[in-house]
C-alpha cells in the first residue's frame, strides 16, 4: 500500500517543504476516514467531489489506482506513476529529493 | 478441409440452437468450478500445487473464457515461480490441441506464441493469425495481439499485414458494430476511433521502418501527425505513434525532432525503448552522452504539466485549494480503500 510509504517520507522531509496530499477516488467517506485514521496518516487528505465537480478523473483523467504525481515547486508535474510496487518507494523519495535540492 | 473438432463445434453450436442450452450448462459449470479453483488456491501456498489446479483446470474446460485466465496463470507460475519455461510451453501448446473453439486457440496461440518466443524457440504466429481468419474475420483487438506479438518477434510483414487491417477498423460504424450493448456519447466515440487510428499508424510505420521503406513510413506518420497531441493529463501519449515516429526521424539523421517526439514517452511514460532512442538522438546531436542528466531534466521541465488548481474538502470538511501549495514540492496521490 503506497500511502503509510508516503507517510513515511512526508515525516522526513516536511520540514523542507514537502507535502503530501492524498485525494480519496469513490467518496468512500467513512472506510477512507477509517482507513486515514488506523494508519495514522498526518498529512493533507482530501475528498474527491461529486458529480459535475468529480476532478479525479475529469480533470486529472486518472485510469488507476494508486496514482501519483510528484510537483515541483512551480506546480509542474515532473513525475508519474501509475501503480504502486513495494520498492518503489525509494524511486519516489529520490524524485521528491531532487525537487527540493533543485 | 475441415478438422473434426470443427465439425464439434459445429454440432455443439447446432445443439444449442435446437434448445438443448448444453453449451450453457457447460459455461454455467466452468464458472462455478474456477471459483471452486480460487478457494482452493487460498489455502495453498506453493506453486507446484497451484499450478496443478489451473492445469486441471484448463484440462476439464479448454474452451471457457476462465481457461484463457487459467492457462496465463499456468505459464507464470511455471516461467517465473518453478523456473520451467519448457514445461510452460508444453503446457501451452497442448491446452491449444484440446481446444475446439477457434476464437480460444488464438487466445491460447498468442500466449504460446510469447512464452515459446521466450524460450528462444517461437511457434508460427501467421498460422495461429491465418487459422482464425479462415473462420471468420479477425476483430481489431486481435489484430492487436498479433501485431504486438509481430513486433516482439520481430515478424515484421506480418505486423505491416495485421496493422494495415487495423486500420480498417478505424471508424465510428465499426466502433459502435463491436459493441453493440453499450451507448457511447459521440465523443466518446469519436475519441476511440482516434485512438484506433493512432495504433494502427503506429505499428503500420513501425513495420515500414524495419522494412527499410522510410519513405512509405513517412507517409503513413504525415497522415497520422493529427494524432501525435493525443495524450493523458501528464503528457503520456496515447499510442505508441511518436515513439516509432521519433524512431524513424532519428534513423534519418533528425535527432533534434526524434527527441522531440521521443521525450513524453520516455520521461513522463517509462518506456525504456523510448529512453534509449532518446540517448540516441542526444548522442546524435551533441557527440557524447556527457551531460545527458542535465539535459534530462530540462526537457522534463519543458514537457511538465502545469497542475490545475481544484478546490476540495478535508475531513473535517474544511475546503483545501491546490494553488496553495505553489513554492513546496509536493506529492498528489489518488487512492482508493480498495
Amino acid at each position: 500500500m503506497e500511502l503509510p510509504r508516503l507517510q513515511t517520507i512526508w515525516e522526513t522531509h516536511r520540514d523542507r517543504g514537502f507535502e503530501v496530499i492524498a485525494i480519496e477516488s469513490n467518496r468512500e467517506t467513512e472506510r477512507a476516514a477509517k482507513f486515514i485514521e488506523e494508519a495514522k496518516l498526518g498529512f493533507t487528505c482530501l475528498e474527491n467531489g461529486e458529480d459535475d465537480s468529480e476532478v479525479v478523473e475529469t480533470v486529472f483523467q486518472v485510469m488507476g489506482y494508486p496514482t501519483s504525481f510528484i510537483v515541483d515547486r512551480q506546480g509542474r508535474i515532473m513525475y508519474y506513476h501509475l501503480g504502486f510496487d513495494e520498492g518503489d518507494e525509494k524511486q519516489i523519495e529520490e524524485e521528491v529529493l531532487s525537487l527540493l535540492e533543485g | 478441409m475441415r478438422r473434426p473438432e470443427v465439425t464439434l463445434a459445429l454440432v455443439l453450436a447446432v445443439l444449442v440452437l435446437l434448445g438443448c442450452g448444453g453449451q450453457t450448462e457447460q459455461q454455467m459449470s466452468a464458472g462455478a468450478a474456477y471459483e471452486q479453483a480460487q478457494e482452493t488456491l487460498e489455502t495453498l501456498d506453493n506453486p507446484q500445487e497451484e499450478v496443478q489446479i489451473f492445469e486441471e483446470f484448463v484440462r476439464a474446460y479448454p474452451d471457457s473464457e476462465e481457461a484463457i485466465d487459467a492457462l496465463g496463470a499456468v505459464i507464470y507460475l511455471r516461467s517465473k515461480k518453478l523456473d520451467d519455461l519448457g514445461g510452460a510451453v508444453s503446457f501451452a501448446e497442448a491446452a491449444r490441441s484440446m481446444a475446439i473453439d477457434p476464437k480460444t486457440r488464438f487466445e491460447y496461440g498468442i500466449k504460446l506464441h510469447d512464452i515459446s518466443l521466450q524460450a528462444g524457440h517461437p511457434v508460427d504466429l501467421r498460422r495461429i493469425a491465418d487459422e482464425l481468419a479462415a473462420e471468420r474475420p479477425l476483430n481489431f483487438v486481435e489484430h492487436l495481439s498479433v501485431v504486438e506479438e509481430g513486433e516482439k518477434a520481430g515478424a515484421w510483414e506480418l505486423v505491416f499485414d495485421h496493422a494495415t487491417s487495423m486500420g480498417q477498423f478505424a471508424n465510428a460504424e465499426t466502433f459502435r458494430s463491436d459493441y453493440p450493448d453499450d451507448e457511447f456519447s459521440d465523443e466518446r466515440v469519436e475519441s476511440s476511433v482516434q485512438r484506433r487510428r493512432g495504433w494502427a499508424a503506429a505499428f503500420k510505420g513501425a513495420a515500414l521502418i524495419h522494412l527499410d521503406r522510410l519513405d512509405e513510413a513517412s507517409a503513413v506518420f504525415d497522415e497520422a501527425a493529427d494524432l501525435s497531441e493525443l495524450s493523458n493529463y501528464v503528457g503520456v501519449p496515447e499510442t505508441p505513434l511518436n515513439r516509432y515516429w521519433g524512431k524513424k526521424e532519428l534513423f534519418q539523421g533528425r535527432p533534434e525532432r526524434a527527441a522531440e517526439l521521443l521525450a513524453p514517452d520516455a520521461l513522463m511514460g517509462h518506456d525504456e525503448s523510448a529512453l534509449d532512442d532518446l540517448k540516441a538522438a542526444y548522442v546524435a546531436s551533441n557527440g557524447s552522452e556527457e551531460a545527458f542528466e542535465d539535459y534530462i531534466l530540462s526537457v522534463r521541465q519543458s514537457i511538465a504539466t502545469v497542475i490545475d488548481d481544484v478546490t476540495l474538502d478535508n475531513y473535517s470538511g474544511n475546503p483545501v485549494s491546490l494553488a496553495s501549495m505553489r513554492g513546496r514540492v509536493f506529492v498528489l496521490a489518488f487512492w482508493n480503500p480498495g
